[in-house]
Order: C-alpha cells, then sequence, then structure tokens
C-alpha cells in the first residue's frame, strides 16, 4: 500500500501554467444545441469563468458523512469543495490495491478523445484545471473485497467554486473490483463539478462502476468517464442522478479487443427546473463484443431528462451484439423527456435493438391498487418504486433500498 | 347496507346508467344478470369510484353515507371490495407486498396499528389455502403472467383478506373452466355471512348455480327491468333475454 501525497495538494491552482489554456477555451465557446451530441443539455446561464477553486473549504464531520457512503469498503476516499481530507478518508489497505494523487512533474495527463474540441470542452477545461490526477491502481489477479470509494462533498459554504476531479482506474489483468462514486452536494450554492474518469481494464478483469449523484439544486455536474476494455472483460456502469440544477453524464466505452460485454444502466429522477442528460458512446471496434443499455427516468415538475444512445459497429466488429431501452415516466404535464437511439453500423454481422416509451404512471394499475384502499400518493410510490428497482436492483453493495429510499422521498 | 337509487351515469359523455334504483340490506347476494351493453361493469365501477365514470344524477349510499364524493381509496377503506372482471398486471410490484399494503391501509383507516410480519404470514397462508393457491403466488408480481384462472382466484384471495362489508364480484365467472369456477365459487362462498353483502354481477345463469343468489336483477339499458328470486336466472337461461328487452321497451 502507498500513497503519494504531492506537495501542492490542498493549494489550490497548482495547475497555474496550464490555466492559459483555459482563456483560449473561454474563446472557443460553449457547445450548442445545435450540435447533436449536446443538443439536450441546457447551459444557459453556465459562465465557465465565474466559477473559481475555492480558498475555503468548508467541513463535514463524519456522522453526515456516514449517512451518504458505504459503511464498509476497501478504501474510501473523500474530497470536501475540491480538497482532499486525509483524516475522512481510508486508505486501501489490501495488498495489490494502490491509491496516490499525482501532480506537477508526475502528473501525465490522459489524452483527450479525438474530435472538435467545442464537443470535448468540458474535458479540456479538466486537463487544463485539474490540480491532481487521482489514481487507482489494482494488481492483476487482485480481487478488491469491498467497494473503493471515491467521495465528493460541496458544502456550498457560500463561494462559486468550481471542481475538476481527474481520476483514474487502472484493473490489472484477471483482477476484479467495484468503484463506487459519491457526489454529495451539502448547499444551494452555485457549484460545478467538471469531471474525467478514465477506468482502464486489462485482459480477462472485470470492473463494477456505480455512480449516487446528489448534488446541491443550484449545481452543474458534468462527468465524463471512459471504459477502454481489454479482450474478455465485463465492466457494469449504473449511474444514478438525482441532484444538480443540470447535470450531464457522458460515457464512452472503447471494446478494444474482442470478448467484452458491457452494461450500461442509468436512473434520473428529476423535479423543477433540472435537466439531466445522458450521452452514451459505445465503439465496437473489436470483434465478438456484447454491450447493454437500460436507461430509466422519473421526472416531475418541469424536469428534463435526456438519452442520447450513440452504437457504432465498425467493420471489424464482427458476431457483436448490442441493445439499448430508455423509458420514461412523466409525472407532470410540462416534463419532458428526450429519447435518441443513434446506431451507426457498418457491418451486417452483428445484432442490434433498441426501443424506447415516454409514458404517464398507467391509470389502469393506479385505480386498482386504490380500489385495494391505497391511497393516491401510496399507489404512486408503489409503481414507481415497480419502475425504478429494474435499474437499482442492479446496484452493488446494499445500494438498493438506501437509494430507493432516497428516490421516493425526491418525488414525494 | 347499499341503496342506490336513480342513479344515471355517463362515460365519455354518453349515458350509460339511466335511473338504476337497487337496495340490499346486510348478509343479501344480489345477482345482477344483463345481455352485454346494458351497464353492468358501468355499475360497478360507478360504485367503485373509478374516474371517467361521472354520476349526473341520484347517490350511491353505504351504510347510509353518500360515497359519491369519496375516492376508490375511501370507498375500500369504508369496507367495499371490487373483484375485477380484468385484474391488472402490474409488473415489479410482488403480490405479498402489495397485499400487505392494502391491508395495512385498511387498518390504518380503522386505526389500527400496521400488521406484524408474522401474524400477516400466518393470515395469508390460512388465506391461500381457501382458494388452494401455492404461497409461491406470492412471490410473484401482482397478476403478472397469471392465467385467468389464477387471476380470480388472486380476486377471491384479496378478498378473504382484506374482509369487506361488500363485495362486488364483476363477472368474476368469465373465462374460466369448471373446475376454476368451482374453486373461485367455494372461496366466494365462505366468505358468505350474516353481515357480509354480495352484489355478483354476470352474463350467465352458470355462476349462480355454485353462487346461490336471494334476488336477482335484470339490467337492461341502464336500468333494473325486472328483479326476482333465483327462478328469474334460471327463467333467463331458458328463455334469453330478449324478453325482457321487449318488455322493457314496451
Amino acid at each position: 500500500m502507498s500513497y503519494v501525497i504531492p506537495t501542492e495538494l490542498g493549494t489550490p491552482g497548482c495547475g497555474t501554467p496550464r490555466k492559459q489554456y483555459v482563456s483560449v477555451l473561454r474563446d472557443i465557446g460553449l457547445p450548442t444545441s445545435r450540435r447533436e451530441d449536446w443538443r439536450y443539455t441546457k447551459l444557459r446561464g453556465f459562465d465557465l469563468s465565474r466559477f473559481g477553486q475555492s480558498d475555503e473549504v468548508g467541513s463535514i464531520d463524519r456522522t453526515t458523512l456516514a449517512q451518504h457512503v458505504c459503511r464498509e469498503t476497501a478504501g474510501q476516499i473523500v474530497i470536501v469543495d475540491g480538497v482532499f481530507q486525509p483524516q475522512l478518508s481510508v486508505l486501501p489497505a489490501q495488498p495489490g490495491v494502490r491509491a496516490e494523487h499525482a501532480s506537477g512533474e508526475a502528473l501525465q495527463l490522459p489524452p483527450i478523445p479525438s474530435g472538435e474540441l467545442q464537443s470535448a470542452l468540458f474535458l479540456a477545461v479538466n486537463a487544463a484545471l485539474a490540480p491532481h490526477l487521482t489514481r487507482v491502481t489494482v494488481a492483476p489477479k487482485t480481487r478488491v473485497e469491498g467497494p473503493l470509494e471515491l467521495v465528493w462533498v460541496s458544502t456550498s459554504s457560500g463561494v462559486t467554486y468550481g471542481m475538476h476531479p481527474l481520476v483514474q482506474i487502472q484493473v490489472g489483468k484477471h483482477a476484479e473490483v467495484t468503484v463506487v462514486e459519491r457526489f454529495i452536494g451539502l448547499g444551494t450554492h452555485e457549484t460545478l463539478t467538471n469531471m474525467r474518469l478514465d477506468i482502464n481494464v486489462d485482459d480477462g478483469a472485470h470492473v463494477q462502476h456505480a455512480k449516487i449523484q446528489k448534488e446541491g439544486a443550484a449545481a452543474w455536474h458534468f462527468a465524463t468517464t471512459i471504459f477502454h476494455l481489454g479482450a474478455d472483460t465485463s465492466a457494469r456502469s449504473n449511474i444514478v442522478s438525482l441532484g444538480a440544477k443540470t447535470a450531464r453524464n457522458a460515457i464512452h466505452v472503447h471494446f478494444e479487443k474482442p470478448g467484452s460485454e458491457v452494461w450500461l444502466d442509468g436512473l434520473f429522477v428529476g423535479q423543477g427546473q433540472q435537466s439531466l442528460d445522458h450521452y452514451t458512446v459505445i465503439d465496437h471496434k473489436a470483434p465478438h463484443c456484447t454491450s447493454h443499455e437500460l436507461y430509466k427516468g422519473v421526472l416531475q415538475g418541469q424536469a428534463i431528462g435526456s438519452f442520447l444512445g450513440r452504437i457504432l459497429m465498425s467493420e471489424g466488429a464482427v458476431k457483436s451484439a448490442t441493445d439499448q431501452l430508455c423509458r420514461a415516466l412523466l409525472l407532470s404535464q410540462d416534463a419532458k423527456a428526450n429519447v435518441k437511439p443513434q446506431l451507426e453500423i457498418d457491418n451486417d454481422d452483428v445484432t442490434a435493438s433498441h426501443g424506447a416509451a415516454i409514458g404517464n404512471l398507467d391509470a389502469d394499475a393506479m385505480f386498482y391498487l386504490q380500489a385495494r384502499g391505497i391511497s393516491v400518493l401510496e399507489a404512486q410510490s408503489l409503481l414507481i418504486e415497480a419502475f425504478t428497482r429494474e435499474v437499482l436492483q442492479k446496484l452493488p453493495c446494499n445500494l438498493e433500498e438506501p437509494i430507493l429510499e432516497t428516490v421516493l422521498a425526491r418525488l414525494a | 347496507m347499499l341503496s342506490i337509487e336513480n342513479l344515471h351515469v355517463t362515460v365519455d359523455g354518453s349515458p350509460i346508467l339511466k335511473g338504476l334504483t337497487l337496495k340490499m340490506g346486510p348478509g343479501e347476494v344480489h345477482a345482477i344478470m344483463g345481455p352485454n351493453g346494458s351497464g353492468k361493469s358501468t355499475l360497478s365501477y360507478a360504485i367503485a369510484g373509478r374516474a371517467g365514470y361521472t354520476v349526473t344524477s341520484g347517490d350511491i349510499l353505504f351504510n347510509g353515507d353518500s360515497v359519491l364524493d369519496m375516492g376508490p381509496d375511501e370507498r375500500a377503506q369504508a369496507g367495499l371490495f371490487l373483484a375485477f372482471q380484468y385484474p391488472v398486471e402490474i409488473p415489479g410490484v410482488r403480490s405479498r407486498q402489495f397485499l400487505r399494503t392494502s391491508l395495512n391501509a385498511l387498518r390504518k383507516a380503522r386505526g389500527e396499528d400496521e400488521i406484524a410480519p408474522g401474524p400477516f404470514l400466518r393470515l395469508l397462508r390460512e388465506k391461500l389455502a381457501l382458494v388452494q393457491m401455492d404461497e409461491s403466488f406470492t412471490k410473484r408480481d401482482v397478476n403478472s403472467g397469471f392465467s385467468g384462472g389464477e387471476k380470480k382466484r388472486f380476486e377471491v384471495l384479496q378478498m378473504a383478506m382484506l374482509e369487506p362489508s361488500l363485495c362486488i364480484l364483476d363477472e368474476t365467472d368469465s373465462g374460466l373452466d369448471i373446475d376454476a369456477l368451482r374453486v373461485v365459487s367455494a372461496g366466494v362462498n365462505a366468505l358468505r355471512n350474516e353481515s357480509r353483502s354480495m352484489l355478483v354481477i354476470t352474463h350467465y345463469q352458470r355462476l349462480l348455480d355454485h353462487i346461490e343468489p336471494d334476488f336477482v336483477h335484470v339490467l337492461v339499458n341502464g336500468r333494473i327491468a325486472r328483479s326476482g328470486d333465483k327462478s328469474l336466472a334460471l327463467d333467463l337461461e331458458k328463455r334469453g333475454y330478449d324478453w325482457i328487452i321487449a318488455g322493457a321497451a314496451a
């Protein structure tokens, strides 16, 4: 076990030379809704220049923290207002598991995926402003006992600040690991999270990734997760989006070698003016790979939930398969869901299916439950529970019940 | 128990019930028969309080109080039970969870505590035996993938669990083979007692061989065209509905 704490850690702004890059990026401007991959993200009112790095770090006590995180983990890294908190964190103790922060000289930035810079704007901003790289390494053939949990807390202590987490998880050959990401917003002040997570899965390894996003009501949350998959791997991702004013989760999956399988699941629960956006790109470059996507949303108020799922099946993707399903439940007249599958298939030796359904609570089921003495609110809860459980039951680490409770409480 | 007075009900603006009057005393079993489209199901939905079934005049009194301003849940809490003609499949909701939620909703309305898991399971097993259902059914989602007969037995199971004072059985016999009909009828008969009333809605006399009514009413064009005892059902079996329809038109 080792944990390298760089000297710059805790002194925000260590990426000063890279800051010059930001001014260039500002000139490029934000992606607009004219771009296919950004068409559903609500960026109105967003101004990157407003978000500095926090000089004041808020605090969270252990009792409050404990309400939001897993009880038993293989390691827990807690970052409050962008600053690593060694006293709240538990470093991984298992042999073969390493967590470290790299910055300055040691910081090797992952490359920004090719494509137009505007599309990758937030990744570029992350590269420019991330204070350090958090790297978790799991040695080959290591089975990590319990989840590795990454916890970001925004205390929203009155400063408009942005954080740009940059995390890399390196999973060695035939290793197994579960990673849980938490985003916890304790205040109502405007904040920005702009995250990049790379999960590199070596041959024969298995990864389960869960993300519970409960940012504050005025938060902007942008996250890009990139999976690089070796041969015969499996990766499961389950993203639960509950908080933030505008949240965008982008997931890129790269099947680099044959024989891998991936499951991308998501649940988004929005109310008020929330805009919860999901953009996934699954790039089937290698043969004999399979991908599954299941996204579900429950929206009320004037919330907007979006899912845009791109599937690329190149000529080399023979005997590959993909299925995609997105369903949204609208609980109010003004709630809105956008669902768009986008299949780009250059190979006739593949199978692909996709489906989408947007609707209201089933009136027949509502009446049936009410006719048994169950109140309207309780009947709604039962049906929402039934709707969301399909996604939530796949969460690792007994997260299903507590998250379900949070979901129902938010909609009540 | 139940008193329906000059009830007029419209569905999507069309009048379906046109002045229906019916009185039921405690412990009585009344059968409502009638040709298709006469308003039988509309009557059951109107009593249960389904949205879209608009009472334009008249009243439904249950134990002396009008139920018209009550929601379907409040009517159920007051002791009314509708056994559905087409029980609704609810994927994702376990039957057992549904039964417990429902039972607790009724208990709460009566000011009682929620039923503890142990007593609930004992009650459930006792009532499952009544309708000859296996416990494994309660681990499945509500009505999901149930056969026609299983759905109807599950309706009777709910009735047995909730112990309503008025049961409305809407075409409970439809889609049942003889064996299933026997099981369902035996379940219903076991629930008959001096205080519990039943309104049995059916198209065919066959069901009334199994569940013997005290009174039979014939519904034609939204009104009760004729009432009698169980011999009326036998007449209908022999002669069909046409002679009553002709009489009602005259």
